[in-house]
C-alpha cells in the first residue's frame, strides 16, 4: 500500500483531483476553505493499491493556523510515502513556496501542475524539462477537472515512491556561493552564505541531541524561523545562533529562489490580460459590484419561479393522479374513511405538497451550483467586505451568510473561520436571516396565490429583506458592542472558469437528496402527526377540526400573532409545526385546509378561497412571508446553534432575538400596511 | 385486514424514523445529514468531544 497525501495552497483542485482518482464526491467549489478536515480514499493502479488524503489547503508549513497544523502534522508523520503537491500552475510565484518547503522536508514530493488550461489561455508555457533540474523533483502537467495526466501522475507517484533522494541539481545563479559546503549540488532551496552557516551549526546540535530526527535540514531552517512547535519539541541550545530571527530572510530568499525559477522556466510570459481580470473590473467593482450581486441573485429567483413554477403544475397533476387513485385503492381495501383521510389528506397532502416544489428547489440550486463553481461566490465576500467593515464585521462574515442562503446548519458551522468569538458570536445571531431553501415553498406557495404578477419579484424581496436586516442587526450590535472587528478578510479570488458537469450534478443531487429524505422523514411525521392533531380531541374524532387539540394549541397564541395579522389559528398552527423544519409551514397549510395538490392552480385557488373568506389577503400573506423569514429557525439550526455557541444562553437569546425580530417587522409591515390597504 | 397492516406499517415507519432522528442527534448530528457540502455531515459525537 503506498500512502500519497494531496498538498497544495486552497482551492488548487485537490479535491477534484482526489475525487476523480477514488470516485469520490466529496463537496468541490471554486473559492477557497472547502477542505477543513483531511478525507481519506483507496484506489487501485496497476495492480498497486494506493490510499489517497484530501489535505486542508495551506499556504505554508508554519503553524499558525488550524488547517496548517493539521497538514504539517499529517506529512510529517511516517504514515506518508509520497507527497503530491497540486500547484495552480497559473500562480506559480505563490504556489511554489510550498512547494519549496515540502522539498526541503526531504521526503518523496512529486509536482502536479494543475490548472494547464489557464497557462495557456493566458499565453504562457511552462520549461518541464529545465523544471525539475532546478528542483529536484518530478513535475507533472495535469488537468483534475478535465482528468488528463492523471494516469503519468500516478505513474510517477508509484516510481517515485523509493527514489526520495534528489540526486541532480542544475542551478545558474548569478552569484557564486563562498560558502564551505556548497550545498547547490545537494538541495533545490540553498540559502545565503550566513544562514547556511547558521543550519550547518543548528543541524550539528540537533543530530548529535536527537538522532531520530530524519530530515534535520528542515527542523534546522525552522529553528531558525523561531517555530514555537519545533523548538518546543526539540529543545537545543540556540542562544548564540539565533542572534535574530531570520524567518523574513529565509522567506525573502525563498522567493528570490522561485523568482528564479520562474525567469527560467516561465517561457513566452505576454502578460495577456484573462478573461478573469477582465470580468473582475466590472463584477469587483467599488460601485457596481453590490448591484450586480443583487441583480444576479434576482435572475437566479426569477428563473427559479418562472421555470420552477411550469415544471410544478406537471409535479402537480401526477400528484392529482395519484391522490386519486390512492384514495379509490384504499377505499376498495376497506380501509375506511378515518385511515383513507390519514393517508390521503394527512400524508399524501403534507408529503406530496412539498415533492411538488422539487422543480423550484432543483432550478435554485443548479443555480447557485454554477455561480459557486463559476468563481464568482468568492468574489460576493470581497464585494461586501466594504459594507460589513462598516457594520463592525469583516467580509468573513458575509461567506456564512452566503451559505445561509442553501441551509442554515453549514452556515452557522461556516461561522468557525471567524477568529474573533465576537464576531462569531454576531454571525451566528444574524445568519438565520438569511434565506434558507426551505422557505422557498412557502415563498412559492404565497406570493404565486396573493401576488399573481410578481410572485418572483416578492419571493426576492424576502431576500433582500433578510440580508438588508441582517447587516442592519449587525450595525445595532457593533453600536452597543463598541468592539469593532480587527479580522481582516483575506480571501483568494479564483480564476473564473466554465463550471464544471461532475461537479454541478454532485452538488445539485446532494440538495435534491436531502430535500426528498427530509420529505421522506421528518414531513412524513409531522403530517402524521398534525393530522392525528387536527382530527382530535380529548372526546375522540371531531367532524370539525377547529374543535381539535391543534384549533386549541393555536388558538392559544392568535393573540400574539394577531398585531401581525397572523391571528389565525391555523396560522399558527403552521408556523409551530414549521419548527421541525421550514417546508413543513406548507405541508401543514395542504392539512390543515384538506387540499390535496396545494400547488397547482387549482389547489392554489381553492386555497385562496378559504383564507379570502377568513380575512386573510395579501397583506397577511406578505407578513406571513416576512414572519417565516424571520422567526426561530428550525429545530436542526438551534442544536447547531446550540453546539458553535456551547452556550444555552446564547442559544435562548437567539431564539427569543428572532422571534421579537419577526413579530415586530410583521407588526410593523402589517400596521402600516394597513393604512394603505384599508 | 388490510387496514392492520396499513396501520402497523405506518407506525413501524413513524417510530423508525424518531428513532433514527433521536439517535443521531444523540450523535451529534443535527439534520438528516444528506448535504455532501454540509460541516456537520461527518461529525461523530467522539468528534465533538475532542473540540
Amino acid at each position: 500500500m503506498t500512502n500519497v497525501a494531496f498538498i497544495g495552497n486552497p482551492n488548487c483542485g485537490k479535491t477534484t483531483l482526489f475525487n476523480a482518482y477514488t470516485g469520490a464526491k466529496l463537496k468541490v467549489a471554486n473559492w477557497p476553505g472547502v477542505t477543513v478536515e483531511k478525507k481519506e480514499g483507496a484506489f487501485r493502479f496497476h495492480n498497486g493499491n494506493f490510499k489517497l488524503v484530501d489535505l486542508p489547503g495551506i499556504y505554508s508549513l508554519t503553524s499558525y493556523t488550524m488547517e496548517e497544523i493539521v497538514s504539517r502534522d499529517y506529512i510529517l508523520s511516517d504514515e506518508v510515502d509520497v507527497i503530491v503537491d497540486v500547484i495552480d500552475a497559473s500562480a506559480l510565484e505563490r504556489n511554489l513556496y510550498l512547494a519549496l518547503q515540502l522539498i526541503e522536508l526531504g521526503k518523496p514530493v512529486v509536482l502536479a501542475f494543475n490548472m494547464m488550461d489557464i497557462v495557456k489561455e493566458r499565453g504562457m508555457e511552462i520549461d518541464f524539462h529545465r523544471l525539475p533540474e532546478m528542483l529536484g523533483t518530478p513535475v507533472i502537467p495535469i488537468s483534475a477537472r478535465k482528468r488528463s495526466g492523471l494516469d503519468i501522475l500516478m505513474h510517477t507517484v508509484a516510481h517515485h515512491k523509493e527514489n526520495d533522494s534528489n540526486k541532480y541539481f542544475e542551478h545558474h545563479h548569478e552569484e557564486e556561493s563562498l560558502h564551505k559546503h556548497d550545498h547547490h549540488k545537494e538541495f533545490a532551496m540553498v540559502y545565503s552564505d550566513e544562514i547556511e552557516d547558521k543550519i550547518d551549526v543548528v543541524s550539528k546540535r540537533l543530530s548529535k541531541k536527537y538522532k531520530e530526527i530524519q530530515n534535520v535540514r528542515w527542523h534546522s531552517i525552522k529553528i531558525l524561523e523561531r517555530d514555537a512547535e519545533i523548538l518546543k519539541k526539540y529543545p537545543i541550545e540556540t542562544e548564540d545562533i539565533l542572534t535574530k530571527n531570520y524567518e523574513t530572510e529565509i522567506i525573502n530568499q525563498k522567493y528570490d529562489f522561485i523568482h528564479e525559477v520562474i525567469h527560467e522556466c516561465l517561457v513566452n510570459k505576454t502578460e495577456k490580460e484573462v478573461f478573469t481580470d477582465k470580468i473582475d473590473r466590472l463584477l469587483t467593482n467599488r460601485f457596481l459590484g453590490l448591484p450586480i450581486f443583487l441583480m444576479i441573485m434576482a435572475v437566479v429567483f426569477f428563473l427559479t419561479f418562472r421555470i420552477g413554477d411550469a415544471l410544478k403544475e406537471v409535479f402537480a397533476g401526477w400528484l392529482d393522479i395519484f391522490s386519486a387513485w390512492s384514495e379509490a385503492v384504499l377505499l376498495a381495501l376497506g380501509t375506511g374513511e378515518v385511515l383513507t383521510s390519514l393517508i390521503v389528506e394527512g400524508i399524501i397532502a403534507g408529503v406530496g405538497g412539498i415533492l411538488t416544489f422539487l422543480p423550484n428547489i432543483f432550478i435554485l440550486f443548479l443555480a447557485l451550483a454554477f455561480l459557486e463553481d463559476s468563481g464568482y461566490m468568492a468574489r460576493v465576500a470581497y464585494v461586501m467586505d466594504g459594507i460589513m467593515e462598516k457594520v463592525g464585521l469583516s467580509g468573513k462574515a458575509f461567506i456564512p451568510m452566503v451559505l445561509g442562503f442553501g441551509c442554515t446548519v453549514p452556515a452557522v458551522m461556516a461561522s468557525r473561520t471567524l477568529e474573533n468569538p465576537r464576531d462569531r458570536l454576531k454571525t451566528i445571531f444574524i445568519t438565520p436571516f438569511m434565506s434558507c431553501s426551505a422557505k422557498i415553498p412557502i415563498y412559492v406557495l404565497f406570493s404565486g396565490m396573493f401576488f399573481p404578477e410578481n410572485p418572483a419579484l416578492v419571493a426576492f424581496s424576502m431576500y433582500v429583506i433578510g440580508l438588508v436586516l441582517g447587516i442592519v442587526v449587525a450595525l445595532v450590535m457593533d453600536k452597543l458592542d463598541k468592539k469593532s472587528s480587527d479580522d481582516l478578510l483575506l480571501i483568494e479570488l479564483p480564476e473564473y472558469k466554465t463550471p464544471s458537469l461532475r461537479t454541478v450534478i454532485i452538488y445539485v443531487w446532494s440538495k435534491i437528496k436531502d430535500y426528498l429524505t427530509k420529505a421522506g422523514t421528518t414531513i412524513f411525521v409531522a403530517s402524521i402527526i398534525l393530522w392525528g392533531l387536527l382530527n382530535f380531541n380529548v372526546t375522540g374524532l371531531v367532524a370539525d377540526s377547529s374543535e381539535s387539540f391543534g384549533a386549541q394549541i393555536g388558538a392559544f397564541i392568535v393573540p400574539a400573532l394577531k398585531p401581525a395579522g397572523l391571528g389565525y389559528w391555523q396560522i399558527a398552527v403552521a408556523l409551530i409545526a414549521g419548527l421541525a423544519a421550514k417546508e413543513v409551514v406548507v405541508s401543514s397549510m395542504s392539512v390543515l385546509y384538506g387540499i390535496e395538490d396545494i400547488s397547482s392552480n387549482a389547489g392554489m385557488s381553492e386555497m385562496m378561497v378559504l383564507l379570502a373568506a377568513q380575512g386573510f389577503g395579501a397583506l397577511n400573506a406578505f407578513c406571513l412571508m416576512i414572519f417565516s423569514l424571520l422567526y426561530v429557525p428550525c429545530v436542526a439550526a438551534v442544536a447547531t446553534i446550540r453546539k458553535e455557541t456551547n452556550s444555552t444562553k446564547h442559544t435562548v437569546f437567539s431564539i427569543v432575538f428572532q422571534l421579537f425580530i419577526a413579530w415586530v417587522m410583521a407588526t410593523l409591515v402589517y400596521q402600516v400596511g394597513s393604512l394603505f390597504v384599508g | 385486514m388490510a387496514r392492520v397492516i396499513i396501520i402497523g406499517i405506518l407506525l413501524g415507519y413513524c417510530a423508525f424514523v424518531i428513532y433514527r432522528k433521536v439517535k443521531n442527534v444523540k450523535a451529534g448530528k443535527f439534520c438528516d445529514c444528506g448535504c455532501s457540502s454540509c460541516e456537520a455531515k461527518c461529525h461523530k459525537k467522539e468528534e465533538r468531544k475532542q473540540d
